[in-house]
């Protein structure tokens, strides 16, 4: 097993993970309900137009109602994710040009907010948005809705604490790097401590980013089921959590995880051929 | 002494003070208060004047307001205090202890399947704990109209087992791994060399390798159980049970104690409003605690990874060997022997 054969492999011992997660809570009540589950499940998976969820009485397909708050829910996760990821690397920049006493008070300021529960960030978003609007009369952005989109405030919330968590590791790891001896030779050679960051000590920082925003995606996952029970936003986890039903939710999952895994399994390759072309040059 | 340096260190004391006074005051107030929390529905002035009525804003004598029913927020969320904190502390020891159990399975035996099993662990990274724990949890904890399925304790119970088990594959796998990067150190390949058993090297090699970790991973638990109570909570899943009024007068969902989650849940309508400080009080709560678990945290890592204790100690101990060495030594005039002074 090689290559692209262990990514599908891979893959399906995964999707195995998730369908079974889907079944969990019947394991309470019944262990025999558990094997008709697991079979509504796999049928469904196969036949999915078929599947229906009822709003009030009425009985109607799950596709392509769900695609709308799915695509939704991914466009804030996604924009959110990028924002923290951009805004960490250049504040990550700009502190370490700073001298060392400052980023240790730095340090600690990161420490503090990201010990924060999310709500508590959310919320402070919304008050300070409520506090400008009573000083000033101007409502900034929508705070609440009914079944309209909104974008930057949700983004916004999503984003502060991924960038604080993203900064805080992009600091770790840049000190570490800077402690490498190649950045001693380039330094010795009169490059400037700008240049060398942005050059190589970035391009370093990078791979260990990737394997690492794996658990801030999941942290800011259930982010978004705060956010968007807190703004009213009918996304992929407000659908999931009206018209719960074991294929409803099993299919949901299946949709968030899809464009995760194949992000990842395109990174970890691109990353593996990046090392390889690297080892070929020495 | 780990403890004795443990509370040397600021942050670890700060975290641990405001743990501890919330959960000795939570206490206190059970045994010498009798659980009683103050009533207020109107603020009268010296005159016999209105001034305000229930929901109170916050003041020099209600710190953190009253809630529309005239009570005393404070003093609500410092009783719920000890069920909150102890739900999460034994949520979390119990999620260790399991992990341990099979993250040593796994990371003794079962390590050729690696490869399958965190694949298979890492679907559980892509669902929010919360979602999956409001899917299974909204039966047993929101009352229909037919009442609860089960009892108070059975609730708390699987409850409690849920939040154990959901967490247990991840935790397994991070123990597991910690497990194999101990294995992989050159000391572990002389144990086995000098026929170290599996059980051997487990647990005079790894043990003591992984205690400082454990500890780690407990407090990490308790704040993500303490995280996900403010969010069922949120979503009206309260510790215990949620109480619901069917009748037409319908009454906000009530919870049994006044244990946070529920405080957040039913004070939820206050949001939008001028008293939006009942919405924040129970936030607040879980804020601080989980602050200050994460100062204990902190405080933990930097006191472990601290090694000037070490060096201070080889100094101490390199002075006393000097010292003694001196007090064997009599000095007399024949151990030196005489020059010339250098003299021109």
């Amino acid at each position: 097993m090689n290559g692209s054969m262990r990514y599908i492999f891979q893959f399906i011992v995964a999707c195995l993970g998730i369908i079974l997660i889907g079944i969990i809570p019947v394991i309470f009540y019944a262990i025999v309900k558990l094997f008709k589950d697991l079979k509504d499940i796999l049928i469904t998976l196969f036949n999915l137009g078929d599947l229906t969820y009822t709003v009030k009485g009425t009985v109607r397909p799950v596709f392509p109602a769900i695609i709308e708050p799915y695509l939704y829910s991914m466009t804030v996760l996604f924009v959110a994710l990028i924002i923290g990821v951009v805004s960490a690397v250049i504040l990550t920049y700009i502190t370490m040009l700073l001298h060392r006493k400052i980023i240790n008070g730095i340090k600690f300021v990161v420490f503090i907010l990201e010990s924060l529960p999310d709500i508590f960030v959310i919320l402070l978003v919304q008050a300070f948005i409520i506090f400008i609007y009573h000083k000033t009369d101007t409502l900034l952005f929508s705070i609440a809705v009914y079944k309209e989109k909104i974008y930057f405030l949700p983004i916004i919330c999503l984003a502060v604490l991924p960038a604080v968590q993203f900064y805080k590791i992009l600091i770790l790891i840049f000190e570490e790097e800077l402690e490498q001896p190649y950045v001693e030779l380039a330094r010795g050679k009169g490059m400037k401590k700008s240049w060398i960051l942005l050059n190589h000590v970035l391009r370093n920082a990078a791979i260990s980013m990737f394997y690492h925003s794996k658990s801030i995606l999941w942290f800011m996952l259930s982010n978004l089921l705060i956010l968007e029970y807190l703004f009213n936003l009918f996304g992929i986890t407000t659908f999931l959590r009206e018209y719960m039903t074991p294929s409803i939710f099993t299919i949901g999952v299946f949709m968030i995880f899809f464009p995760l895994f194949i992000i990842y399994s395109v990174g970890e390759r691109l990353i593996l051929r990046l090392k390889e072309r690297e080892a070929a040059k020495i | 002494m780990i403890i004795l340096r443990l509370f040397k260190n600021p942050l670890f004391l700060i975290g641990f003070i405001v743990i501890f006074g919330l959960i000795t005051a939570s206490f206190v107030h059970k045994f010498v208060y009798d659980n009683e929390i103050k009533q207020v529905m109107f603020l009268l002035d010296d005159n016999g004047d209105l001034i305000d009525a229930a929901p109170i804003d916050p003041s020099k004598e209600f710190p953190l307001g009253t809630d529309s029913g005239g009570r005393d927020m404070l003093m609500m969320l410092i009783s719920g205090t000890k069920y909150t904190l102890l739900f999460a502390f034994s949520v979390a020891f119990f999620r260790v202890l399991f992990s341990i159990a099979l993250g040593v399975l796994y990371g003794t035996y079962l390590l050729k399947f690696k490869e399958y099993i965190d694949r298979f662990v890492d679907a559980f990274h892509f669902i929010p704990l919360t979602l999956i724990a409001y899917y299974i949890l909204e039966p047993i904890l929101y009352q229909s109209t037919m009442g609860f399925g089960f009892t108070f304790q059975e609730r708390i119970i699987l409850e409690g087992l849920v939040l154990i088990v959901l967490a247990i594959p991840i935790t397994s796998v991070l123990i597991a791994n910690e497990i194999e990067l101990v294995l992989k150190k050159e000391f572990i390949l002389s144990a086995k060399t000098l026929g170290g058993s599996k059980f051997h090297i487990m647990w005079k090699h790894i043990r003591p390798h992984l205690l400082g970790r454990m500890a780690i991973i407990y407090g990490q638990q308790v704040v993500q159980v303490l995280l996900v109570l403010a969010h069922l909570g949120l979503l009206k899943l309260f510790l215990g049970g949620t109480i619901v009024d069917y009748t037409i007068m319908g009454d906000r969902p009530k919870t049994l104690s006044y244990e946070w989650s529920g405080m957040i849940g039913s004070s939820m309508r206050w949001f939008h409003s001028d008293a939006e400080y009942i919405f924040y009080a129970p936030i607040l709560f879980f804020a601080v605690s989980i602050l200050a678990m994460n100062f204990m945290l902190e405080g933990f890592k930097r006191v472990t990874n601290d090694r000037t204790h070490l060096k201070k100690k080889a100094r101490k101990e390199a002075k006393k060997f000097n010292n003694k060495k001196n007090s064997n030594v009599e000095i007399s005039s024949d151990m030196f022997e005489l020059k010339k002074p250098i003299r021109e």
